[in-house]
């Protein structure tokens, strides 16, 4: 048969079907149930089903760029773990900031020690046992240790912060924060805040050295000031003018943190009262040499709204039972708002 | 047959034709559409399950009065079944619902901080805060100006100096290099007439932490009194050495938290002020009405106290004085009873007394 006398149906068949066959792709047989989809994103939120293999902080890193919002997660969809194939929300903006509700309002309890030992406890020693006690406490308990950067995000209101949060803070500068107190933040992972008197820090038996706080310092130890003499900012000497007492509170803030910067090459930003005590020629004086906050030790938790220059602090005595310990982590004042 | 070039021709352009209508590699096959899961749809295959999470959890967020947390979820909601009429509605009605409550509840805040009903207003900006998160003013009310004065400030009149200033503002000219150190004057300490300084309010005007309002207490009327605001009002009163003013609003927190420190050192200090001005006027009345308010122990009132009392005693003679002379006796025993009153050792006022008795009863006897 001669080709050319094909019908010419044919030829637009086989031609159709060599265009449309080269260039399309293979037409498969598709599941009858959609395949599951691992996310999807949406404006404020991410809709997410639960891999194997995933993890809170993973998925934080993930969608929300910071693993350290985890707990966002956790939060907004009430739920203490992952399990695979579950459905979750990711949320992508803050959805409580300042931990306000009708009901009342966060507060963050901020914890103050002073020194520690290994037996033998008063007023401001605790001891190595009863330290470990409470760390375990607040582990056990879910809370979340968090920086003196992150309390100031949340009293600027420009962060959510976890509901359970709590402060820890060391005074002074005793070689006990270093050979007691750090191996046990180490252990739990919590960061914490050494506020150091800059006089006391001579590298005696009992008192920390220069070397020891740059090491707490590349321990993850955040290294503040507690003034230069540790003298009490708010009491004029007998024998002092009003100017030169002025005079002199302006050189423990300022002289504090000079020595700082000059050790560790860092700028400090916050400030613990000696004895606790302010007033209000001190916070002005405060603000002026740029601190953003300062620290009493008033027993009490805080609000987003407090003055940030009268941050409260319980002090954590030796003698305390955890029972006592855990009456100072106050979370959430409930003055009805409504 | 033998088919013709030409004819050839016409069949290959019909076929790319078709080609060019439908496209060819770039168009996606058609059945593809139709059995492989849209992708808008895809949602659903797995978001069922978190659709009904969150209906469940807004509708009982709502019930629970808890607005912005239904208000999250029926955006979720609202995102996941876009094609649900309804739910859009929803979001949009409680998008307006709570923008409405935040206005209202702003407003609120306002006016009570206009009052001073500085607890009340924080309640309310709080809850505007809650309503709506990203409310500056809200904040800044609740973060700076209900947290109460710190500076006050002062307008540089011709011929100030700094140590004049000082005085005016602290009762003390030695103060002044605190306001040359907070407003960053140098060390010529130039002023100029109407330049605006900052001056730092010193502890006596420390405002207090808002955790300490705990409980405040409420007037006849049912408002509560904030006793802080309160204070600070004083307090500026008193440095505006509006001591009247001082005074009373002082005495109005003693009412109410008789243990007040800052409150008690106001009002001694105001009436101790006030009292000794009047004296100086000669208002010795008026003056020992104040003083007497002062607290004994308070500075030397004590002493200014019987001073003045010996002071208007003597007026009080000497008006006796003018009725004795004036032969009005009865009045002038009540000027003289006066006198010894206030002074019980005056020196005449006593022999005056009876001589007046005597001379009336000479007088009734003549009758």
């Amino acid at each position: 048969m001669n080709p050319y006398s094909f019908p010419p149906l044919f030829y637009f068949i086989l031609l159709t079907a060599a265009l449309f066959g080269c260039a399309t792709p293979r037409v498969e047989v598709l599941p009858s149930v959609p395949p599951r989809m691992e996310a999807k994103i949406f404006q404020d939120f991410v809709a997410v089903v639960v891999q194997e293999g995933d993890t809170i902080n993973s998925l934080a890193g993930k969608y929300m760029k910071d693993p350290s919002l985890a707990f966002l997660i956790t939060e907004f969809n009430e739920i203490d773990e992952l399990r695979a194939g579950q459905e979750l929300i990711i949320p992508l903006t803050f959805f409580e900031k300042g931990g306000l509700s009708p009901r009342g309002y966060q507060t963050v309890p901020v914890l103050s020690y002073h020194n520690f030992s290994l037996a033998g406890a008063n007023k401001s020693t605790v001891t190595q046992q009863v330290f470990e006690e409470q760390m375990g406490l607040l582990r056990k308990k879910g809370f979340h240790v968090i920086t003196i950067d992150q309390l100031f995000d949340f009293l600027d209101f420009s962060r959510q912060i976890p509901k359970k949060s709590v402060v820890i803070t060391i005074d002074d500068g005793w070689r006990s924060a270093f050979d007691i107190a750090l191996p046990i933040l180490k252990k739990y992972g919590y960061p914490a805040t050494l506020f150091v008197y800059t006089d006391l820090i001579v590298g005696s038996e009992k008192t920390l050295s220069w070397d020891l706080v740059q090491e707490m310092a590349r321990q993850g130890i955040d290294i503040q000031c507690h003034s230069k003499t540790h003298r009490n900012l708010t009491l004029m000497g007998k024998r002092e003018s009003f100017k030169e007492y002025v005079e002199s509170v302006e050189r423990e803030l300022s002289e504090c943190a000079q020595i700082i910067k000059k050790r560790l090459n860092k700028d400090v930003k916050y400030f613990a009262y000696p004895y606790g005590d302010t007033n209000l020629l001190v916070t002005h004086l405060l603000k002026k040499q740029g601190y953003r906050g300062a620290f009493t030790v008033k027993r009490g938790s805080n609000p987003f709204f407090l003055n940030p220059y009268e941050i409260q602090r319980s002090m954590i005595y030796g003698d305390f039972s955890l029972d006592q310990f855990e009456k100072n982590l106050s979370l959430f004042s409930d003055e009805a708002l409504r | 047959m033998r088919i013709s070039f030409f004819h050839h021709i016409r069949w290959t352009t019909f076929i790319v034709l078709i080609g060019m209508v439908f496209g060819c590699a770039s168009v996606p096959p058609k059945p593809l559409e139709t059995v492989t899961p849209p992708a808008p749809e895809i949602g659903k295959a797995f978001t069922s399950q978190l659709l009904e999470t969150n209906r469940r959890k807004a509708l009982e967020y709502e019930q629970q009065g808890e607005f912005i947390k239904a208000f999250h979820r029926w955006r979720i909601v609202a995102s996941l079944a876009s094609d649900d009429g309804e739910v859009v509605k929803k979001v949009a009605d409680l998008k307006s619902q709570i923008q409405r409550s935040a206005d209202e509840h702003y407003n609120k805040g306002v006016s009570y901080y206009q009052k001073n009903l500085i607890r009340k207003a924080r309640k309310e900006f709080l809850l505007t805060l809650y309503y709506h998160p990203d409310h500056k003013e809200a904040l800044d009310y609740v973060k700076n100006k209900l947290n109460g004065e710190e500076f006050l400030s002062y307008e540089v009149k011709e011929g100030d100096t700094l140590k004049d200033i000082a005085q005016k503002n602290y009762n003390d000219p030695q103060k002044d290099f605190l306001i040359a150190y907070f407003n960053d004057l140098g060390k010529d300490r130039q002023l100029v007439p109407k330049m605006i300084l900052r001056i730092p309010i010193l502890e006596f005007s420390r405002p207090r932490s808002p955790m300490d309002q705990k409980e405040l207490p409420m007037d006849e009327k049912g408002e509560i009194v904030d006793t802080r605001e309160t204070l600070n009002r004083a307090k500026v009163a008193y440095r505006a050495r509006d001591y009247p003013q001082a005074a009373s609003l002082s005495q109005k927190i003693l009412e109410y938290v008789p243990e007040d420190k800052e409150a008690r050192e106001l009002l001694n200090e105001s009436c101790y002020q006030l009292g000794k001005s009047l004296g100086l006027k000669k208002k010795y009345e008026e003056a020992l009405t104040l003083l007497n308010q002062v607290e004994l122990g308070y500075k030397d009132v004590r002493k200014i106290i019987i001073t003045m009392k010996k002071q208007l005693a003597e007026v009080h003679y000497v008006d006796g004085v003018k009725y004795f002379t004036e032969e009005e006796l009865e009045k002038a025993i009540q000027e003289w009873d006066k006198t010894l009153l206030l002074d019980p050792n005056h020196p005449k006022a006593r022999g005056d007394i009876e001589n007046a008795r005597n001379l009336l009863k000479k007088l009734k006897d003549f009758k």
